[in-house]
């Protein structure tokens, strides 16, 4: 066993792509290797940004050698009249290098054919590793490439130089006009450059002494004991922000973490604002204070191993002050005009080609929160002035900078012109939830705002024939619909979701460009396929959600309390037991010629079990009527599984499939009927029973 | 280092790694890319390695003279080399030292900033260039000019010359900057940017400026039919200064911002691409 790693070195490697292409180009690799026959343990995968490491701690140093049974010409022509070798068979054990002594007769496919055992030798792991990774390095795939001098090479930034060391001994190969072998490049300025390395240890630890630390958990423990530190010094809490310490963690290739204040006089400007200057321009962490008021300090790492002037603090300081005294003039300027007057602007703004302005829009989701507003109640004045005014802020000068402070300023600036608590919580919450973790609206109003302006852009682009695709949803459609979704369940918001949603569809008629059905049917597959997702990351299995959606009718809520029950009642063993029997009473029916009449005629009956079921199914509709206008889908079920005899001893005593045109129909009839109050409730025949429990 | 001593050492430091020392060019633009030396030379199989300050004018950009920061006029100091060197951002690196910059004593980082100028149909990849957290460079890997894909890879460099000025003298309003021999920044420029500010924002003659961008443009296809690529250029950066005066003027609408791009673009792909007839025939 040895061990082999290799790191390509590159020009900075932009840092959000490294984490993603890194694990995409192990599992290259390990399918690459696949292909032959050789030992390889697990590969551990490091990065730094100028370096992508794949490292394996066991491999095997040659395949096995093997022995393989190659086939023949048939042999009814391999020997001439004289027994000699025909030709073809000279020609294989020519092409073979074989002699007659080893060739034998087996059994092939259509008769006996020639046959040879023949020695492969196993082929050595360096041969096989120089053959393969200079294809490899071509389809690790990065979300943009780009060429380089006058190479007709594609990678994501220029290969400058690849260490590789098999067993100890470089591993020399030509790629991208490098050639690979035993050194590495430690840190652009504070490290060396050519440095011989022996083995991975030895690697690691030489670029360590060379300021870079390959491990991108090491450098973030790093980081957040610098955090803990600061905490402890300033009676402080850092805002905790996962994505932006992954970010800073592939940006450097050693962390140093540098602290730096700015003047309180731009603690006036609102905290959201102090806090996307900081995190999104800067990459800087935020920290409050113990009153939880924002202090006038951060932190921000840099790629270094130390401030030995202090120049970091200081340039970090005076570039964080002159975007704050930006911040200062857009909050200053903004507000000396009111929200509305910048609605004329509005009207000339684009929103989408085809669906006009941001104007255009508005007007389209008062007329959305109008409808929504006759399902769920909230103050009908607030809501229309919160729609009135939600988009205003894209006119304001602080947005043109801040694009990822939509919706807040405009809550801001709403709440400083005193507009009602309402009003400004639902301009300000519009955009929640951005994501499958964020906030939700905090107000009704807030929540119907939102909702409407999702719904706009939903049904508005998909009408005009945007179609979001898996890697491609510009306006972020899939998104939207989600959003919807999450506010509807986790708001409890009990109405027709999918009612409210057809009644707004008139409302496009006019931008409708492609066929009205199949825009339905898009609206709608997406909103269940994004239903179903959310029942999914609740832990719902997909064969309960299947039962639930296939007869759902667009009360989420509804629809919610359906999987819940039904996810209790596959406890109940009876229960189980009806499931089963409903899978075939949908395919007894589904293979019926007959088309069974609508009603039951109990004079037919000639069998005791056939007039059990009658009872106990005519029992249930009364009871499944009532326990699913009561919402109480688990008694429901628990009727269900009440009748597991019953239906259990008809199908043993009774054949459906009778001679008799009348019994079978009459039959058929009945169960027929049974279906129908079973899917009252859900379609739970899709429930997948594991033969153990049935 | 004033504003001038910081110039001549860009200027020494690139000349001595091979770059010739260009000039301005006379017709406005808002960046030095759009100078021919760079958007045309760049080009074609050539060798190209050059470097020249761009007096850059960005109409909307103006502020009257009274933001430290912004400036209708700024000036960038650019440098092309073709093919893309293997040691490129070593130089760089290097000439940080050319004006006073110990790399060791900072944090220097490459963060991905890939550039893309839609009027020019061009786009690359790479770096803004950040010291201590100041973005101070761009740093670019040309992949494509006028809609044509580049064959070699040429690297642009484009320094923030007032940006890297008041960095290394810590000042923070440009105008208060030296531009030489005791006179500011502000004394020098002052006055144009109060003045290109009023007149880009409330007196340039909207119709005027869309005459001009209609006349320039069939200049610039009239000269492009007789294989004159280089002077139908020229209209073309002419359009395309016409169109931000109109732009800081707010005289386009956002639809019809799209349009006048493209009619931009489709110009200088023209151009870019009857270049490279001419110049291979």
């Amino acid at each position: 066993m040895a061990e082999f790693f290799i790191e390509i070195g590159c020009e900075e490697i932009p840092a959000k792509m490294i984490p993603g292409s890194l694990g995409e180009g192990r599992k290259i690799l390990e399918k690459f290797l696949d292909g032959y026959n050789i030992h390889v343990s697990n590969i551990t995968t490091y990065a730094s940004p100028t370096r992508l490491v794949y490292h394996i701690p066991e491999i095997d140093l040659k395949e096995a050698d093997q022995t393989v049974t190659i086939q023949g010409p048939p042999r009814r022509i391999c020997l001439n009249e004289d027994g000699t070798p025909s030709r073809a068979l000279l020609g294989f054990m020519k092409k073979n290098s074989i002699s007659e002594d080893n060739i034998r007769y087996i059994q092939g496919k259509t008769g006996e054919i020639a046959a040879a055992n023949v020695f492969v030798p196993g082929k050595n792991t360096d041969f096989i590793l120089k053959e393969v990774l200079p294809v490899w390095l071509k389809k690790i795939p990065f979300r943009k490439n780009m060429k380089w001098a006058d190479l007709n090479i594609r990678f994501v930034r220029p290969i400058r130089w690849i260490c590789a060391l098999l067993d100890g001994n470089p591993l020399v190969f030509e790629y991208a006009g490098v050639t690979a072998g035993k050194t590495t490049w430690g840190h652009r300025i504070l490290g060396k450059r050519d440095i011989s390395v022996t083995c991975f240890s030895d690697y690691k630890s030489r670029l360590k002494e060379n300021y870079v630390e390959i491990d991108s958990v090491a450098r973030k423990t790093v980081i957040q004991q610098a955090i803990a530190a600061f905490e402890t010094t300033h009676n402080a809490t850092v805002i905790r922000d996962e994505a932006l310490l992954d970010e800073v963690s592939y940006l450097v290739e050693t962390p140093f973490v540098v602290e730096g204040s700015f003047e309180n006089k731009f603690l006036k400007i609102p905290e959201e604002v102090l806090i996307t200057s900081m995190k999104e321009h800067q990459k800087y962490f935020a920290a409050r204070g113990s009153d939880g008021k924002l202090l006038p300090r951060f932190l921000a790492v840099a790629s270094t191993s130390n401030d030995p002037k202090g120049y970091i603090q200081l340039g970090s300081e005076r570039v964080l002050a002159a975007r704050l005294y930006d911040a200062q003039f857009f909050w200053d300027e903004d507000r000396k005009k009111p929200l509305e007057s910048r609605m004329d602007k509005l009207d000339r703004q684009i929103f989408q080609t085809d669906l006009g302005t941001y104007g255009d829009k508005i007007q389209r989701i008062q007329k959305i929160g109008e409808i929504f507003n006759r399902f769920i109640p909230c103050d009908a004045k607030a809501l229309k002035e919160t729609i009135r005014l939600c988009k205003c802020d894209l006119a304001t000068d602080m947005v043109y900078e801040f694009p990822e402070l939509q919706g807040i300023m405009g809550g801001l600036y709403a709440k400083e012109e005193g507009k009602p608590e309402e009003v400004w919580k639902g301009i300000y919450d519009q955009y929640r939830p951005g994501s499958m973790d964020d906030d939700l609206p905090r107000t009704r109003e807030g929540e119907l705002t939102a909702i409407s302006d999702r719904l706009d852009t939903f049904l508005g682009c998909l009408a005009v024939g945007i179609v979001p695709t898996s890697s491609k949803d510009p306006f972020g459609l899939r998104r939207a619909a989600q959003s919807i979704i999450r506010i509807v369940l986790e708001k409890n918001l009990d109405f027709d979701l999918y009612q409210a949603i057809r009644d707004c569809l008139p409302i496009f008629d006019s931008a409708l460009k492609i066929i009205r059905s199949d825009w339905e049917n898009q609206i709608f597959s997406i909103l269940d396929a994004r239903l179903r997702f959310w029942l999914n990351t609740r832990g719902f299995a997909y064969d309960e959600i299947d039962a639930v959606l296939s007869i759902h009718h667009g009360n989420l809520l509804d629809t919610l309390n359906r999987v819940k029950a039904l996810r209790e009642s596959r406890k109940d063993a009876d229960f189980l037991r009806v499931a089963g029997s409903f899978k075939r009473i949908h395919n007894i029916l589904d293979a019926a010629k007959d088309i069974a009449p609508d009603t039951v005629n109990v004079d037919l009956f000639s069998q005791p079990e056939e007039a059990a079921l009658f009872d106990a199914m005519v029992t249930l509709r009364e009871d499944a009527e009532f326990f699913t206008t009561e919402k109480k889908y688990g008694s429901a079920l628990k009727r269900v599984g009440e009748i597991a005899d019953i239906v259990d001893r008809f199908f043993d005593e009774v054949l459906v499939m009778d001679k008799n045109d009348d019994a079978r129909q009459n039959r058929l009839a009945m169960l027929t009927s049974l279906r129908k109050v079973f899917l009252t409730i859900a379609d739970f025949s899709r429930l997948v029973i594991s033969d153990s429990k049935s | 280092m004033n504003f001038q001593e910081l110039i001549l050492a860009l200027q020494e430091f690139w000349s001595d790694h091979g770059c010739l020392i260009s000039q301005p060019y006379d017709i406005e633009t808002g960046a030095g890319t759009m100078n021919p030396h760079t958007f045309l030379r760049v080009l074609g199989e050539k060798p190209w390695n050059v470097a020249y300050v761009e007096p850059s004018r960005r109409p909307t950009d103006g502020r009257y003279g009274e933001n430290p920061f912004r400036v209708y006029k700024h000036y960038q100091f650019q440098v092309i080399m073709k093919p893309s060197p293997n040691n490129i951002q070593d130089l760089y690196i290097k000439s940080l030292k050319a004006f006073g910059i110990k790399p060791e004593e900072h944090d220097i980082r490459f963060e991905e900033d890939n550039w893309e100028s839609p009027t020019l149909g061009a786009w690359g990849v790479g770096w803004q260039v950040l010291l201590d957290g100041m973005e101070i460079s761009q740093f670019t890997y040309f992949q494509q000019a006028g809609g044509i894909d580049l064959k070699p890879i040429s690297v642009e460099i484009t320094y923030g010359i007032e940006r890297i000025c008041m960095f290394i003298n810590g000042i923070d309003n440009m105008y208060n900057l030296e531009w030489g021999h005791g006179i500011s920044y502000g004394e020098i420029r002052k006055q144009d940017e109060y003045q290109f500010s009023k007149y880009s924002f409330e007196l340039a003659d909207i119709d005027l400026h869309f005459k001009l961008f209609d006349l320039y443009e069939a200049e610039c296809l009239r000269i492009l039919e007789q294989n004159l690529p280089i002077a139908a250029f020229d209209n073309a950066l002419k359009c395309s200064h016409a169109f931000n005066v109109l732009d800081a003027r707010n005289a386009i609408s956002v639809t019809e911002r799209a349009r006048f791009i493209n009619r931009v673009r489709t110009l200088a792909c023209a151009c870019a691409k009857s270049h490279l007839e001419v110049s291979n025939g």
